[in-house]
C-alpha cells in the first residue's frame, strides 16, 4: 500500500519564513506597545499609574473574543464540511482565546484592588467573562478527553454550538442578576473619555495582541495538521502490517 | 507601581508558557513523526 | 408520528428499565436524601437562612441528584450495547434524543418529588410561601437541566472518566439556567417580588436548547 507523503521531518520547514516574519513584526510591535502604554501615554488623572494596566487588559479580551468567535464559525463550518483544516482552526483558536482571556481575569484583580479596594466583583462584564472562560476550558478539557479520531471534533464542533446559544442568555441572565445586588463600587474606567495618546497606546497594544494572536494561532494550526500527518502515517503503518 | 509591572509581567509569562508549551509538544510530534518515516524507510 | 411512536418507545422502554433495575434508582434517591440531610448539617437550617439562601441549597441539592439521572441516561445502554443496536435502527436521531431528554426528566422529577417536601421540613420552610410557584420553576428548571445534561451524557459515554465529564461540560452551559431557577426559588421563599423574568428566561433556555439538542441529536448519536 503506498503511504501517505509526509512533511519531512527534517530540514527547512516550509513554515519558517513566515514565522520569522510575522514572529519579528509581533515583537516589534509589542515592544513599541510596552513602551508606548508604560511610558509613553500621560498619566491618567484619578486612577493614576494603575490605569495603564488597561494597555493590556482590554486588548487581551478584544482578541480572545476575535478568537472565540473565529472557533464558533470554524465548528460550523467543521459540522458542515467535516474538514480537518476547520477542526485545527477550531482547537487552535479555542486555545489562543483560553490564553487571551487569562490575561484579560488575571490583570482584572490586578488593576480593581488598588482602584476598587477588592479584588473580585460580580459585575456584569466580569462575571460573562468568567463564564466564557470556564466555557472554552471545558471545551478543551472535552477535547482532551475524547480520543482521537473522528468523533473529537465532532463532539467539540456541537459543543462550540452550544456555547453559542448560551452566551446571549447568559448575558441576559447576568445582567438582570446583577442589577439585583447592590453594587459594591462605582465604576469610574475608561469609556468615560480617553485622551488621544491613550487610545493611540491602546491602539497599537491590541494591534500587538492580534499580531501575536495570529501567530499563535498559526503556529498551532501547523501543529494540528502535523499530528494528522503522524496518525495518518501511523495507522498506514498498521494496515502495512495487518495487510502482511 | 507593583501591581502595574505584576500585571505586565503576568501577561508576557503566559504567552510565553504557552509558546513553550507549542514548542515542547512540536518538538514530540516532531519525534513521533520522525521515527514513523525511518520506521516506513526500513521496509 | 411515527417520530413520536419511536420517542414514546425510547421513552417507556428506559421508565420500564427503571422500574425493573429499581435498585439503582433506590440508591440515587438515597443519595439525594443524604445531601439534603448532608446540607442541614452543613448549613443551620434556620427559617431566616431558608429564606436568605434556600433557593441554591435546593438547587445544588437536585443538580448532585440529577447529575447521577443524567449519567445514567446513556450508560443504561452499556451493558448489552444496546446503544449500537439503537443506532443501528433507522429511528431518526432526534426522536430518538427527545425519548430519553423525557425520560430523564421523569426521572430527575421523581426524585425532586421526593426531595422537595423533606427540604422544606428540614430546612423550616414558612407553609405560607406560594407553592405553585415553586413547583413551576423546578419543572422549568428540571427541564433545562434534563435537556442539556442528556445531550453532554451521550457526549460523555464516548470519552475517558465518563462521570468526571458529564458536570465538566454540563454545568458551564447551565450557569444562566441555574442563576434563573435559583433566583426564581429564592424569590418565593423569601416571599418578595415576581419570578416573571426569571420563568420567561427559563422558558427561553428550554425552548431554545431543546430545538438545539434536537438538530444537533445526529451528531453524537453515530455510529463510528
Amino acid at each position: 500500500m503506498e503511504a501517505k507523503r509526509l512533511t519531512p521531518a527534517t530540514g527547512p520547514r516550509p513554515t519558517s519564513n513566515w514565522i520569522v516574519l510575522w514572529g519579528s513584526l509581533t515583537l516589534l510591535l509589542l515592544l513599541v506597545g510596552l513602551y508606548l502604554a508604560l511610558l509613553w501615554a500621560p498619566e491618567e488623572a484619578t486612577m493614576g499609574i494603575y490605569q495603564r494596566i488597561f494597555y493590556y487588559h482590554v486588548p487581551a479580551a478584544i482578541t480572545a473574543f476575535v478568537a472565540f468567535f473565529i472557533n464558533l464559525v470554524a465548528s460550523v463550518v467543521y459540522l458542515l464540511r467535516r474538514s480537518r483544516i476547520a477542526d485545527a482552526w477550531a482547537v487552535a483558536s479555542a486555545e489562543v482565546g483560553v490564553v487571551f482571556l487569562t490575561i484579560n481575569l488575571i490583570t482584572g484583580p490586578i488593576w480593581a484592588k488598588p482602584i476598587w479596594g477588592i479584588w473580585w466583583t460580580w459585575d456584569a462584564r466580569l462575571t460573562l467573562d468568567l463564564v466564557l472562560w470556564v466555557m472554552y476550558v471545558s471545551y478543551l478539557l472535552l477535547r482532551q478527553l475524547t480520543p482521537r479520531g473522528e468523533l473529537q471534533p465532532r463532539l467539540a464542533a456541537a459543543l462550540a454550538c452550544f456555547f453559542f446559544v448560551d452566551v446571549p442568555i447568559n448575558y441576559m441572565a447576568i445582567r438582570w442578576w446583577h442589577t439585583q445586588h447592590p453594587q459594591p463600587v462605582i465604576f469610574g474606567g475608561p469609556g468615560s473619555g480617553l485622551a488621544p495618546p491613550m487610545y493611540v497606546a491602546l491602539a497599537i497594544c491590541w494591534m500587538a495582541f492580534m499580531a501575536l494572536g495570529y501567530v499563535l494561532l498559526r503556529l498551532r494550526i501547523e501543529q494540528e495538521m502535523d499530528r494528522h500527518a503522524l496518525d495518518d502515517a501511523q495507522r498506514a503503518l498498521l494496515l502495512e502490517d495487518v495487510g502482511g | 507601581m507593583h501591581s502595574v509591572v505584576a500585571a505586565f509581567a503576568a501577561a508576557w509569562i503566559i504567552h510565553i508558557v504557552y509558546l513553550f508549551t507549542l514548542a515542547s509538544r512540536q518538538r514530540e510530534l516532531r519525534r513521533a513523526l520522525n521515527a514513523v518515516t525511518t520506521q516506513r524507510d526500513v521496509r | 408520528m411515527a417520530d413520536f411512536r419511536i420517542a414514546w418507545a425510547t421513552l417507556t422502554r428506559d421508565v420500564r428499565l427503571e422500574l425493573r433495575t429499581r435498585e439503582s434508582f433506590n440508591a440515587m434517591l438515597f443519595y439525594a436524601l443524604l445531601v439534603v440531610v448532608i446540607f442541614s448539617f452543613a448549613f443551620e437550617s434556620e427559617a431566616e437562612l431558608t429564606a436568605r439562601v434556600g433557593g441554591g441549597l435546593l438547587w445544588v441539592a437536585f443538580l448532585f441528584a440529577g447529575l447521577v439521572a443524567l449519567d445514567r441516561a446513556f450508560v443504561r445502554e452499556m451493558p448489552g450495547d444496546t446503544l449500537t443496536g439503537l443506532l443501528l435502527s433507522p429511528a431518526p436521531r432526534a426522536a430518538l434524543m427527545a425519548g430519553k431528554f423525557v425520560s430523564s426528566f421523569v426521572l430527575m422529577l421523581t426524585i425532586e418529588a421526593v426531595l422537595l417536601p423533606l427540604f422544606a421540613v428540614l430546612f423550616n420552610v414558612s407553609s405560607e410561601v406560594h407553592w405553585g410557584g415553586i413547583v413551576l420553576t423546578v419543572v422549568l428548571g428540571t427541564w433545562a437541566l434534563a435537556v442539556t445534561g442528556t445531550y453532554f451524557s451521550a457526549m460523555s459515554i464516548h470519552t475517558r472518566h465518563r462521570a468526571l465529564l458529564l458536570p465538566l461540560l454540563l454545568l458551564p452551559v447551565a450557569i444562566p439556567a441555574i442563576i434563573s431557577m435559583v433566583q426564581a426559588t429564592q424569590v418565593f421563599l423569601s416571599r418578595s417580588g415576581v419570578a416573571n423574568y426569571w420563568w420567561k428566561l427559563l422558558f427561553g433556555f428550554d425552548v431554545v436548547f431543546t430545538a438545539l439538542g434536537l438538530l444537533l441529536a445526529d451528531v453524537v448519536l453515530d455510529v463510528d
